[in-house]
């Protein structure tokens, strides 16, 4: 009877292996994706029981609040900054890395460190260095001569921004420099030699051999890293809570208030629908950016 | 005469320095955080909130840490936060690793869609999966309750293990397992005593990496865990010292001993989760 059991057991197994995991999809893709189309069309709340549809209304109430429309500017802001800069620094950081042969694998530690940081752990670290009246940052500065007097950086609307991008740049660089040195090893050591061979300086080696090669590498991370840092809530949440005055209020902290601090669940689904709408434009975008690049 | 020879070396050795001034300031931006978090960790309150901040090594001690761990319920968030990571770990790498198996080898119809699904996870807003999950959570009775965030934490790392462990399957090769078929082994033998032993670096990598995001995991935490008393360290140290005037010494001690772990485990597989990493969007 087991044996029989088990027998059947095996050759079925592909079913069983597969069934929990299907489960974690539809938990985490599938139900959710149709929670929200489907409540973003209702008045659900989650103080009240029971729900009707409201047609278009959340989308048009959300659509009319100005609240929205600065968030959304401010998202595509925060996240298009962030991700160039830490291409950039990620860049720089790994051509350097490439060129140094002693302390090469300290130095690499020691540049993946912030990769390692819970959001909770770097945001109260940032809060600390970046404080208004003890804070690190602001004695640093003054050394070197860049402000006169302390700033409130996280504090004050025209900074909090800035500051914000800052921390995620620092955070964000190191996995960006480990793709790029995983990127510029697949670039054939020949065409180096041929550059240098027809006289080509570095700077035109550069340009003509190591970016081309990079190119691949370089658009899915920005693709990756565009999504993440769009859909990003604890960053923002936990180190300015979406202040001062709304000046740091992305789209997830938005959606967030709406629905976990206001309990309007059918509004909160309006927005991620018009957040899944956008992000799934930019990927589009991005793809076919691609997808023109290697046709020319 | 001297100069013509001393200047093409001055310039190589200049050519030579600059990568290292460029790595010496990123090194010392991407360090000094978590070197000013611990050293502050140490200092003492008066100590903390002077300006301009003190640098001497005097007077410091371990009275911040005693304050964490005696008044705050910090031990208790660290306990949770372990069977959690621990708990979803065992359970979200195992299931992650039947499943990879499966669309690696497309052992059922439909596994080049289900292999891309896993994929289009990743542009969902956790902001978008987070309250209705909640929403299940509490029809079934497990809000506020670890199992509750563990079963969410298993779905949420599910579709990354799983693409990572993908790669990992594909490099065994199918001829060992034909050989096994042949010797009369069964499918569920061939797979537990060929196949599994030799993604075990994989195994290992997934497991880290499932271990660190739910152990950092905030949000989904944050609403299934709220402020019940099966709160987790990140959701734990936010409310400890979320609030406006924060105690600066207790909060750095306790984001010092919460970074411990993390960071270990982290430096320990670096090598090979950027290897893992890399490996797919190399290939995409």
């Amino acid at each position: 009877m087991t044996t029989r059991l088990f027998a059947a057991f095996d050759r079925h197994f592909q079913l069983l292996f597969i069934l929990p995991g299907l489960l974690c999809l539809v938990g985490i893709v599938a139900y959710p994706v149709v929670w929200n189309l489907v409540a973003a069309f209702t008045n659900a709340n989650l103080i009240y029981e029971g729900w009707r549809f409201t047609g278009l209304d959340n989308f048009r109430l959300v659509l009319a609040d100005a609240e929205f429309v600065t968030s959304t500017f401010r998202t595509l802001v925060w996240t298009f900054v962030s991700v160039v800069l830490q291409l950039f620094v990620g860049l720089v950081a790994a051509l350097c890395l490439e060129k140094v042969t002693a302390g090469r694998s300290l130095l690499r530690m020691a540049l993946i460190v912030p990769w390692a940081f819970p959001a909770i752990i770097m945001a109260f670290a940032w809060r600390y260095m970046l404080d208004a009246s003890y804070g690190v940052a602001n004695y640093f500065m003054m050394i070197l001569g860049l402000i006169g007097m302390p700033h409130a950086w996280l504090g004050e609307t025209g900074t909090a921004m800035a500051a914000l991008i800052a921390m995620n740049v620092w955070f964000g660089f190191p996995f960006m420099m480990v793709a790029m040195i995983a990127g510029l090893q697949t670039i054939p050591r020949e065409l180096y030699e041929a550059a240098r061979m027809d006289g080509a300086s570095p700077w035109q080696e550069f340009l003509y051999v190591t970016l081309p090669g990079l190119k691949g590498i370089v658009a899915t991370l920005a693709t990756l890293r565009t999504i993440w840092i769009f859909n990003n809530f604890e960053f923002p949440y936990l180190t300015t809570g979406g202040g001062p005055i709304d000046a740091t209020t992305t789209l997830p902290i938005y959606a967030f208030k709406v629905g976990w601090t206001q309990y309007e669940l059918g509004r909160m689904a309006a927005v991620s629908v018009l957040m899944l709408a956008i992000l799934t434009v930019t990927t589009v975008l991005y793809l076919r950016l691609l997808r023109e690049e290697d046709d020319a | 005469m001297p100069d013509i020879v001393a200047r093409p070396r001055a310039g190589s050795l200049l050519k030579l320095a600059v990568p290292y001034i460029i790595l010496a300031v990123l090194a010392a931006w991407a360090l000094f955080p978590l070197a000013w978090m611990i050293f502050s960790s140490l200092k003492s309150y008066a100590e903390l909130y002077r300006f301009p901040p003190s640098f001497s090594l005097r007077d410091l001690g371990f009275h911040n840490y005693r304050d964490v761990i005696v008044s705050t319920p910090f031990l208790s968030f660290l306990k949770s936060s372990t069977i959690v990571a621990l708990a979803s770990t065992i359970l979200g790498t195992t299931i992650a690793a039947m499943a990879a198996y499966v669309l690696a080898r497309r052992l059922v119809r439909g596994s080049g869609a289900l292999t891309k699904l896993l994929l289009i996870a990743y542009i969902f807003p956790p902001i978008l999966v987070a309250i209705p999950l909640f929403l299940v959570v509490n029809h079934v009775g497990l809000a506020n309750t670890q199992a509750g965030l563990v079963l969410v934490h298993i779905a949420y790392t599910f579709p990354f293990s799983t693409w990572m462990l993908i790669s990992f399957f594909r490099r065994v090769p199918v001829e060992l397992e034909e050989a096994a078929r042949i010797d009369g082994a069964s499918n569920l033998t061939m797979f537990f005593r060929i196949t599994l032993p030799l993604v075990a670096p994989g195994l290992v990598t997934v497991a880290v990496f499932a271990f660190i995001s739910s152990w950092n995991e905030f949000l989904l935490s944050l609403i299934i865990l709220g402020a019940g008393d099966q709160r987790t360290l990140s959701v734990g140290l936010y409310s400890l010292v979320g609030g406006e005037f924060a105690q600066w010494g207790t909060a750095m001690a306790a984001t010092t001993l919460a970074i411990i772990p993390t960071l270990l485990l982290f430096l320990a597989v670096q090598n090979r989760m950027a290897a893992g990493l890399t490996a797919g969007a190399v290939k995409g």
